[in-house]
């Protein structure tokens, strides 16, 4: 046997136990002895046998509460040392039974109502063109194939992110508001959509919990909420920005439609050509106006214009006049110079004929037509004395006309 | 070497929208003459062609994103944001 110890280590020592045993489990339960501290709350969980004390350590989730309420609590068992006694301490408590959910519903309604966080004022307005858009949603859920993919045909632009988060059951709360504080602390969207499917009451609660109403409204980005079917409300819709049917809905709401953008754009253009065409056009008559009247004053200008035109065949008789009296003077003047060079011609002509008379006359060939010859050696130099030829020398003799080759026999 | 000049912003498709319409009711204004009118005329048509080009370009990427994934299928249970 081990030592005896002191009943406060004992209990102490199987708290540790309790700790390092039970990992979080869900009980099902009706509340009772409810009793409200500044910092908790604490109740009794029941069933027909047996039951169980509970502290909740926070006031805020415990206002939901009343005595009677079929809840579902998450948390673990522990020992409360001074008492020795066994005590659950809850970290999630969610209402069980249309009925109850119904009750806390309305009452939260009502506090969040005078708190202002459903105010029109304060709701915000959805960028018209949003270049990056949050979704928040389960990733195995419709509401997840019926937002994304409509969200990038309407809109191709917007850069999707998504945060994957449980849309029901206990813990689902929590989740949504911790994917609504970090889009809003990031602040990389401009706009959030929160949405989830149809499914009956009691799995929409997420969205009728007060942590997730407080976390919509504090959001830096407006938030639009699309839960279940046209017919479901939640608190959440009541706090978002924009209230969305269903998650279709909040995809149409977030996002403009190309086709239709596309449409505007193209009807912008036609509207400016128009308004400029027409423009255009008033400027157009302007400039025609203003050539009317400068077209009238200088009407009397015109009149003397064609006076002083009318004048002008006369001027005209009178120069074509004038024209063939200097024409008839130049023919004169070209006859003269014809006549002129003609006599000069023919004073050359003469004077060259006499020129070559004379050089006729002094041609050696014009000698010997007189009778004189002319002699040459081989060589055919003029043989001007004899002594220059030898016996057996052959010679040529030039006549007026023809010429002879003989052979010297004799030199003296 | 020298920092180089910082790019000229892209107006994001908003602005570049809201400019398109303000220039198409500015353009309808009588007191619009029209040198100043060719020149907004000028400005919006830039604009119109800009944002339908932006728009045609998000589609094909969109497209090709499809085509890519088959299906827009979430991956399961991850918990981190897809882009």
């Amino acid at each position: 046997m081990l030592p005896p110890i002191t009943v406060t280590k004992f209990l102490e020592s199987i708290k540790a136990l309790f700790r390092e045993t039970f990992t979080p489990v869900v009980v099902e339960g009706e509340i009772t002895e409810l009793k409200r501290l500044p910092r908790y709350v604490t109740f009794d969980l029941k069933d027909v046998a047996s039951r169980m004390r509970c502290f909740l350590w926070s006031a805020q989730r415990g206002e939901a509460l009343a005595n009677g309420m079929a809840v579902q609590v998450i948390g673990t068992p522990t020992v409360y040392v001074p008492y020795g006694s066994l005590s659950f301490t809850v970290t999630e408590v969610e209402l069980v039974g249309e009925g109850a959910l119904k009750k806390a519903f309305e009452a939260l309604q009502k506090k969040l109502e005078q708190q202002g966080l459903f105010r029109t004022e304060r709701k915000r307005i959805i960028p018209a063109f949003p270049e990056a858009v949050g979704v928040i949603t389960s990733s195995g859920a419709a509401a997840y194939k019926d937002t994304v993919p409509k969200l990038q045909l309407r809109w191709p632009l917007a850069r999707i992110r998504f945060i994957d988060v449980q849309v029901q059951g206990i813990g689902a709360a929590p989740q949504i508001v911790r994917a609504l504080d970090t889009f809003s602390d990031r602040q990389d969207v401009d706009v959030v959509l929160l949405v989830r499917g149809g499914g009956n009451y009691e799995d929409l609660q997420a969205f009728n919990d007060e942590r997730v109403a407080q976390a919509i409204y504090r959001s830096a980005v407006p938030v639009i909420v699309g839960v279940g079917h046209e017919r479901d409300v939640t608190i959440a819709d009541f706090v978002a920005d924009v209230r969305a049917s269903t998650p279709t809905n909040a995809a149409e709401r977030a996002v403009p439609d190309r086709v239709e953008v596309l449409q505007r754009i193209e009807a912008s253009s036609t509207r400016m050509t128009r308004t400029v065409t027409a423009l255009v056009a008033q400027q157009g008559a302007f400039v025609q106006d203003a050539a009317v009247r400068l077209r009238a004053s200088f009407e009397q200008r015109t009149q003397s214009i064609r006076m002083l035109a009318a004048k002008l065949p006369l001027t005209l008789r009178t120069f074509v006049q004038r024209l063939a009296r200097y024409d008839t003077h130049g023919e004169h003047l070209v006859r003269m110079l014809s006549v002129r060079m003609t006599q000069r011609f023919d004073a050359q002509r003469s004077m060259l004929s006499e020129r070559a008379t004379l050089l006729q006359s002094l041609s050696p060939l014009a000698i010997l037509k007189r009778g004189y010859s002319i002699t040459t050696d081989v060589k055919g130099n003029t043989v001007k004395r004899s002594a220059s030829l030898s016996k057996g020398d052959r010679i040529s003799t030039r006549f007026g006309e023809g010429q002879a080759s003989s052979d010297i026999t004799e030199v003296s | 070497m020298t920092q180089l000049k910082p790019m000229k912003k892209q107006p994001t498709f908003g602005e570049a929208y809201e400019q398109l319409e303000r220039i198409t009711d500015e353009l309808e204004s009588d007191s619009i003459d029209l040198d100043a009118a060719i020149e907004k005329f000028e400005r919006g048509l830039e604009l119109a062609q800009l944002l339908k080009a932006r728009l045609k370009t998000a589609e094909q990427r969109v497209e090709k994103i499809r085509q890519k994934f088959d299906a827009v299928e979430p991956a399961e249970g991850s918990p981190e944001d897809k882009t």
